[in-house]
């Protein structure tokens, strides 16, 4: 954590770009007007202390304030968060519910017109170009067929006070029940199957090739030879199996997430981290980026914590290697 | 035969959930919803800088006086009347009474409209000892790059409903100064309850004005909601609320205005305008923006010093065909710095025509009969008055290769792109200007005065004394049609003396749905709901 505060706090500073004078924008602004703004952001004394009072609030839970709001970085990132965490666990659900059973079925049928189907879909799900995808979504299910909304989290008409900031769980704590939730969830779909394309595309082949490989084991064989069921074989002594490289890509997918999301949340108008950090670089909101990039990066490190944990729930021999 | 059970089963879960039965907007009776081009970084227009701010802010707060819609005539506003004296230093507003300030969650206002706010508003800005000057690290850019902390020298309660403002100098442009969004009111009634309760920084996230809305909630990045003010001193608008549906992809916000889902829309794109034309549910309005666009020249760099140089260049450039390229055919040609919109642009002034052999033979005058090499910095990003600044510079490199100067385009990310040019490190690049307040003062002193220069606005880096001392004399004089005068003569300097290409002046546009009426575009760019209405 460290080497992230050093690299995104030095990184951005290295990079040409004054957010005082972006503040101005094409304005002009006499020399006193400019130190006196600069002063105020703190922007005026050397880099090394800069980066001292950085470190020194941080480590308090203090993570300064964004230069364009002036709010505090902690408070802009814990509203915003609970947005992209309930996207990204719905477009990781589906590629995980999809893609998991889809590449069992590819690697049983190998060979068959299915896998060949299969194979082809996963490239060009893989090789789709995001922002491409999503308004091809967006013009096909929500202006041709009118299916789904375009854009936002929920209808205009459901005014839901933020608790939790995860939309599903607080249409319930409104008191707008079922119709609020239904709208909270069709404005989910469009948004979660463009950002779940990608790691739908990667889980389902990983899940292939990996049960390919196990399937070719000896103890499968032997699985087969006592006589138990195909479907036991493959649910229970092949999968199991096959699921640590398989865990492992969907944690890795968990960072793709976190970058697509930027992207997604642009296209479909999404209250998420991905674009208040991007745009936050292009406004050298330089709070805002050390602060973000920090929590990003402590959130990236702690599913993959859980994802090695789940390789000792999945695999007892890994229990002994942690 | 399971599996077949159990897809089937789950289709009939989703059917019955719903959750794919066709979406259909229902909004409540009178509900407007703008789909907007960003969030916003404050609720305080003294804050804000950026034009998405100020957009979210006009809907809540008031100023002393305003723009009649669609042009640049001030008429009043807070301030019914208002007298200025014949030194021009003192300038007496009588305020409008029975004006009320919001209600809203956290604030039940016991008195109207007075004197005491504005002052209040003012003084925020004005005296660093203010209570309210450092609540939320605030810092005020426009207030400031004005110069009105050097040039108001008190305000003054006269009595509850009329306010003095004294200036340290004479300034013409001060009223129209008055105009611009920091220039709003604030309760200082609601600021003080504030600083009582230890939360002062709410001021300027939870907005209290007397403007035609009521300032509802803000879901971050998400949507700002707004309710009709019943008491509002204009007329209750026509809608009960109004909603900003923050949507940051021009082709999105365009489908969600043909799926139903949004009443007007921002800054549509360009490319979409002409299928907008079409589409028999949607209505288009344009109107020519107080913009320019320019090629500024470093005028302290050679051989942009020598003004044969600047000259033979602008007669080199076919700025007809970036008008059909760049801005397919929205903007008119430019051959001021002032839009035509603002009063004294002078339309007797003669172009310089698209004439490759005489800027050939300029250049030749100039000592360059072979040509030169130079560079084109050009604009990073996509502005209202510049939607492509690559492909214009492209453009620009092929009309010069032709009459022998070799260009080399140069170009980086939007906040390098300012600083560099502002501490004159190029030698010509594209920039452009959007009006304040309607006053040409705006434009000829604040992009070309020699103090422009050091303030950073005038990346021409042109320092001209005739024309300085012009602009300087217009700002002190009161009388409108002396002061035309002057800003005439300083415009004939300006073509003369070339220290930019004028390239075009935008034409922006809104799209609405049939169903809309009552709405006017704003020559600022700005979106106004109090009249509107829908069918």
């Amino acid at each position: 954590m460290f080497g992230v505060t050093v690299v995104s706090f030095s990184l951005i500073r290295m990079v040409p770009g004054d957010p005082v004078l972006l503040l101005l924008g094409e304005r002009g602004a006499s020399p006193e007007v400019y130190r006196s703004v600069q002063q105020s952001l703190g922007l005026d004394k050397p880099i090394l202390v800069q980066y001292g009072i950085f470190l020194r609030q941080a480590l308090k839970g203090d993570l300064g304030e964004s230069i364009a709001s002036r709010r505090p970085v902690w408070q802009e990132f814990k509203d915003r968060f609970p947005a992209t965490v309930e996207l990204g666990m719905t477009s990781m659900l589906m590629a995980i519910l999809l893609g998991i059973p889809i590449g069992i079925l590819a690697a049983v049928k190998r060979n068959s017109i299915f896998d060949y189907s299969f194979i082809t879909a996963s490239l060009i799900g893989y090789s789709m170009p995001l922002f491409w995808w999503g308004l091809i979504l967006i013009l096909f299910f929500s202006v041709l067929l009118g299916w789904t909304p375009v854009s936002g989290r929920i209808g205009i008409e459901y005014d839901i006070v933020p608790r939790t900031g995860f939309l599903l769980i607080d249409v319930w704590l409104a008191g707008d029940g079922w119709v609020a939730f239904k709208s909270a969830a069709s404005h989910l779909i469009l948004p979660s199957l463009a950002l779940g394309t990608i790691p739908l595309a990667v889980i389902s082949r990983m899940t292939r090739s990996s049960l390919l490989e196990v399937l070719g084991e000896d103890y499968i064989r032997t699985a087969q030879a006592k006589g138990l069921s195909r479907s036991r074989v493959i649910g229970i002594h092949a999968l199991r199996n096959a699921m640590v490289p398989i865990l492992t890509v969907i944690g890795l997918m968990f960072g793709t997430i976190i970058t697509g999301a930027i992207l997604t949340e642009t296209i479909f108008s999404w209250p998420g981290i991905g674009k208040w950090v991007v745009n936050s670089v292009t406004a050298r909101d330089y709070p805002v980026i050390q602060g973000g990039i920090l929590l990003i990066a402590i959130a990236v490190v702690a599913i993959n914590l859980l994802v090695d944990v789940l390789y000792a729930v999945v695999n007892p021999r890994m229990r002994d290697l942690l | 035969m399971k599996r077949r059970k159990l897809s089937a089963s789950l289709l009939s879960i989703a059917v019955a959930l719903g959750i794919f039965a066709p979406f259909r907007s229902a909004y409540g009776a009178k509900t407007f919803v703008y789909c907007s081009e960003g969030s916003p970084n404050t609720f305080n227009p003294e804050l804000a800088t950026d034009s998405t701010s100020l957009n979210a802010t006009n809907a809540v707060f008031d100023k002393l006086v305003r723009f009649q819609p669609g042009t640049t005539t001030i008429i009043p506003g807070l301030a019914e009347s208002w007298q200025i004296s014949k030194d021009g230093l003192s300038y007496t507003f009588k305020l409008r009474k029975n004006v009320k300030f919001h209600t809203t969650a956290n604030f039940i206002p016991s008195r109207n409209f007075n004197a005491d706010d504005l002052v209040f508003s003012i003084n925020r800005q004005r005296l660093k000892e203010h209570p309210y000057h450092d609540v939320g690290k605030a810092t005020y850019e426009s207030f400031d790059s004005m110069g009105l902390g050097k040039l108001i020298k008190d305000v003054v309660k006269v009595d509850d409903y009329t306010v003095r403002f004294i200036l340290s100098e004479p300034s013409s442009p001060f009223l129209a100064d008055l105009t611009m969004e920091f220039a709003c009111v604030l309760s200082a009634e609601y600021g003080d309850q504030l600083m009582k309760k230890k939360t002062p920084e709410k001021i300027d996230i939870e907005p209290v004005g007397t403007g035609a809305f009521t300032f509802v909630r803000y879901d971050k990045d998400q949507m700002i909601r707004y309710k009709a003010n019943a008491d509002y001193w204009d007329g209750k608008p026509k809608i009960d609320n109004l909603v900003f549906s923050i949507t940051t992809d021009a082709s999105v916000r365009y489908q969600r205005l043909k799926a139903g889902e949004c009443h007007l829309i921002a800054e549509p794109s360009p490319s979409d305008i002409d299928s907008m034309k079409k589409e028999a549910n949607i209505k288009l309005m344009e109107l020519a923006g107080l913009n320019v666009a320019y090629l500024a020249f470093n005028v302290e760099k050679k051989p942009f010093d020598n003004i044969l140089v600047r000259q033979a260049i602008n007669y080199a450039l076919n700025r007809k065909s970036y008008i059909d390229a760049i801005y397919l055919g929205h903007a008119k040609l430019a051959k001021n710095p002032l839009p035509p919109g603002i009063w004294s642009y002078d339309q007797k002034i003669s172009d310089y025509d698209y004439n490759p052999e005489k800027a050939k033979e300029l250049l030749k005058k100039a000592g360059f009969p072979d040509g030169l090499s130079m560079e084109i910095w050009t604009l990073p990003v996509s502005r209202v008055y510049n939607p492509n600044g690559k492909k214009m510079g492209e453009m620009m490199q092929a009309d010069l290769q032709k009459v022998g100067i070799k260009v080399k385009l140069v170009t980086y990310d939007w906040p390098t792109y300012i600083q560099k040019t502002r501490d004159g490190e190029h030698q010509t690049m594209m920039m452009g200007w959007i009006a304040d307040n309607g006053d040409p003062d705006n434009f000829l002193d604040d992009l070309l005065s020699c103090d422009a220069v050091g303030a950073g606005a005038n990346r021409a880096r042109w320092c001209y004394q005739p024309y300085n001392e012009l602009v300087r004399k217009a700002q002190r004089i009161s009388n409108k049609a002396e002061r035309t005068k002057l800003y005439e003569q300083a415009q004939v300097i300006f073509k003369e003396q070339a220290p930019w290409v004028t390239l075009a002046h935008a034409i922006f546009y809104r799209a609405m749905s049939k169903r809309v009426t009552g709405y006017s575009m704003d020559l600022f760019c700005r979106d106004y709901f109090n009249k509107v209405d829908l069918n």
